[in-house]
């Protein structure tokens, strides 16, 4: 009975179910699903992770190439982010280019990455104006159920951390670049945490006395139905450091 | 000595309307230097895979001034799209397509702000029905912690974190925003403080706007 109710009036069950103070989940309208993280699993990647958030699965996984810097910034590395919704992940989803979300939360990742300041670029340069480092961070979503944001920061973070970079040297006289076998750690500045919510618009709420109910960790069920979305990213310190919000309704 | 050197005043506004002769309504909006012009057509013709049988499409496409389009155009877009799509009573047009074309004329800081405002005085000079009006504002955090209301590009380098903050007339509570660069949560307020009173003064500039589309000199 609950499944048709859900299938033909999903706004009013989720509704239904927001009054009585949980969700169709069973989990309490601010609480967030378990999250496991699990880093450095592909070796054949410089950097990795595996995030679950709860059906939410996320890999990120980072390759390190070397180029010329530009001459703008002749000490500084690339970082280049980029997140697939392949079409496994959810069946809304289909196979051709990026779409616009997937593309959005492209920017997203580059903007956390650069607003945060948890890399510095002159450490991907190694040699300023000859040799500097490429991060291609590829996130991709095998299991879209709600909340990618939150589960591609934390798997890009944990790639970052697990990432080991070679040494590198550069021969001005025989023009040669010589990489080192061994590989160490780069240093990550700090670790940025996001959270987002999807916002209800409710009538009249029992719980709340605010019209606006938010709903922390959202699955992919209440994301479609919600009137808006908020995002926060957050550093250890408590100092905000991207935002986002959008939709339906103020706040 | 510390001198609080919070800049809080927004730079002169300028707009004009219905200067894109075939489209449905236009603006060309500018706020200092930065200058945006938009052109709305709709409700039209919508493509048959963004049909939708209950509401009208809304279709955001942002061309920056270079034409080289990047992912940072895509991000605009998409955040147009969804504060559009707030503000617009899309339902009374179901199975069309409300199409906001936007060209960046000049960036002198604030361009999103901008690219917000003039869309929806675009909408208003198309006369399609919106639920409410908006007012977009970004404020910009330097190093020192001074905060600086509508902030030139130069200031906006300059700056620690930049934010942008939309508006809605009626109740003056936030629709969207956008904030990049670190900054702490008391900060984040004042900044949300400063351009709520901004706001306010942008929503008089389009009533201004409008008086003189409808009185009789023009």
């Amino acid at each position: 009975m609950s499944l048709e109710f859900q299938a033909l009036l999903p706004e009013e069950y989720l509704i239904k179910h927001i009054e009585t103070g949980t969700r169709p989940d069973g989990r309490k309208l601010t609480d967030r699903r378990p999250v496991s993280i699990a880093g450095d699993n592909i070796k054949s990647a410089d950097g990795s992770a595996i995030v679950k958030q709860g059906n939410t699965t996320v890999i990120c996984g980072i390759k390190a190439e070397l180029a010329k810097p530009t001459t703008e910034q002749p000490d500084q590395g690339f970082i280049v982010p980029n997140i697939i919704l392949t079409p496994m992940c959810h069946p809304n989803i289909k196979l051709g280019p990026p779409s616009a979300t997937a593309q959005e939360l492209s920017t997203f990742l580059k903007d956390v990455v650069h607003a945060s300041g948890c890399l510095n670029l002159t450490d991907l340069c190694p040699v300023p104006n000859r040799v500097a480092w490429v991060l291609y961070i590829d996130v991709v979503c095998l299991d879209h159920d709600g909340n990618l944001r939150d589960a591609a920061i934390a798997a890009l973070i944990a790639a970052l951390n697990s990432l080991r970079l070679p040494q590198v040297t550069f021969d001005e006289e025989l023009e040669q670049i010589s990489v080192s076998k061994s590989k160490s750690k780069l240093k990550i500045l700090c670790n940025p945490v996001c959270c987002s919510y999807s916002v209800f618009h409710l009538e009249s709420s029992e719980i709340t006395s605010e019209e606006n109910t938010l709903l922390a960790d959202p699955t992919y069920a209440e994301e479609e139905v919600a009137n808006s979305e908020i995002s926060f990213v957050i550093l250890e310190k408590g100092e905000i450091c991207v935002t986002h919000q959008t939709g339906d309704r103020p706040i | 000595m510390d001198i609080d050197e919070t800049n809080s005043s927004l730079r002169p506004m300028f707009c004009e309307l219905g200067g894109i002769t075939r489209a449905d309504g236009s603006s060309i909006f500018s706020c200092g230097d930065t200058t945006v012009a938009c052109a709305v057509y709709g409700p039209g013709e919508v493509r048959p895979n963004r049909e939708s049988i209950n509401k009208s499409s809304i279709e955001v496409a942002y061309r920056s001034r270079n034409g080289n389009s990047g992912l940072q155009d895509r991000k605009r877009e998409l955040f147009l799209e969804k504060t559009c799509e707030s503000g617009i009573l899309a339902a009374l047009h179901p199975r069309t397509a409300i199409t906001i074309n936007i060209q960046e004329m000049h960036d002198d800081g604030g361009l999103l702000s901008a690219c917000v405002n003039s869309a929806f005085l675009s909408l208003l000079d198309a006369c399609v029905s919106l639920r409410f009006l908006v007012a977009a504002v970004t404020c910009a955090v330097d190093n020192e912690g001074n905060l600086h209301l509508d902030p030139s590009k130069k200031e906006m380098k300059r700056a620690s974190a930049t934010l942008v903050f939309v508006f809605e007339s009626r109740s003056h509570s936030i629709i969207s925003s956008h904030t990049e660069g670190l900054v702490n949560q008391l900060k984040y307020q004042q900044c949300c403080a400063m351009a709520k009173s901004a706001a306010a003064k942008t929503l008089q500039f389009y009533r201004v706007v409008m008086n003189k589309k409808f009185s009789k000199d023009s």
